[in-house]
């Protein structure tokens, strides 16, 4: 192999492992974020199921289960698990629709007024 | 250097296997995929290496690995670049990638194939082995983003 053929391939090799590393570095935080989903979905999930609730509001999510997940974050879980979260807007005090929510799906799933819901 | 870079891929593995974030469709892939697909190339070099022609790595290194590479890379770049949200972008970058690494291989090779007969036999096989460990990392990073 000649000096030149082997710049040429220390090169690829380079650029191959350059485009690899980023690959990977952004599969990381894909695999990662969806783990964490996953484990606020099911955390969610059991709280429902276990309280015989449908819905319940983020900041309730925020209290009962774990205060780090945002807005932004709760938001974003009917995108990922779109069969089994649907976004939810709660009655406050007031009886008004105010206070955003996350509720759970079931297969027969008909919702009916004055639900039973956790604020 | 074949066995380095198997191993970085067994590396991979079991760093994800570790957090438990394997999805199944992605052993699947490993197992249907590459295994099946190397399955035969590894025989046929293992037969030829036993009749003393070559090295085992030189009867390795031929245009079927590089078809292999490629076929995965071009068929898990498209259904992670066709992905649904969430994660979009991110998913369709790393298939955009893996889609134009296969092509860019693709494209170098031939160009090697056609116009670079003063070209070593090592240089070639060596860029052979380069084009095949791209597309399938890649390939394997579009699988584990496209789906759970």
């Amino acid at each position: 192999m000649t000096d030149a053929e082997y710049a040429w391939l220390i090169a690829a090799a380079a650029l191959a492992a350059s485009v690899a590393l980023l690959a990977f570095a952004l599969t990381l935080y894909v695999i990662y974020r969806r783990g964490t989903a996953q484990v606020a979905r099911d955390q969610i999930l059991n709280y429902l199921k276990a309280n015989d609730f449908t819905m319940m509001s983020l900041e309730r999510i925020r209290d009962r289960i774990n205060q780090d997940y945002n807005d932004e974050f709760l938001k974003k879980l009917p995108e990922y698990f779109p069969n089994q979260l649907r976004r939810a807007v709660l009655k406050d005090k007031d009886g008004a629709l105010t206070r955003p929510g996350l509720a759970r799906l079931k297969e027969d799933y008909v919702e009916q007024p004055g639900e039973r819901a956790a604020h | 250097m074949l066995v380095y870079v198997l191993a970085a891929l067994a590396t991979v593995v079991v760093i994800l296997s570790v957090f438990h974030f394997v999805p199944p469709r992605f052993i699947r892939w490993v197992l249907c995929g590459l295994l099946l697909s190397l399955l035969p190339l590894f025989l046929v070099a293992l037969s030829t290496w036993k009749q003393g022609s070559e090295e085992f790595s030189q009867a390795f290194l031929t245009e079927e690995l590089l078809a292999v590479g490629l076929t995965l890379a071009g068929a898990a770049g498209v259904e992670a670049f066709a992905a649904p949200p969430p994660f979009q972008p991110i998913r369709r970058g790393i298939g955009l990638t893996t889609i134009l690494v296969a092509m860019t291989c693709v494209g170098l090779y031939v160009l090697f194939k056609i116009g670079g007969q003063n070209l070593s036999r090592e240089f070639v096989k060596q860029i052979e082995l380069i084009a095949f460990c791209s597309a399938a990392i890649l390939s394997l990073f579009s699988v584990l983003v496209a789906g759970p």
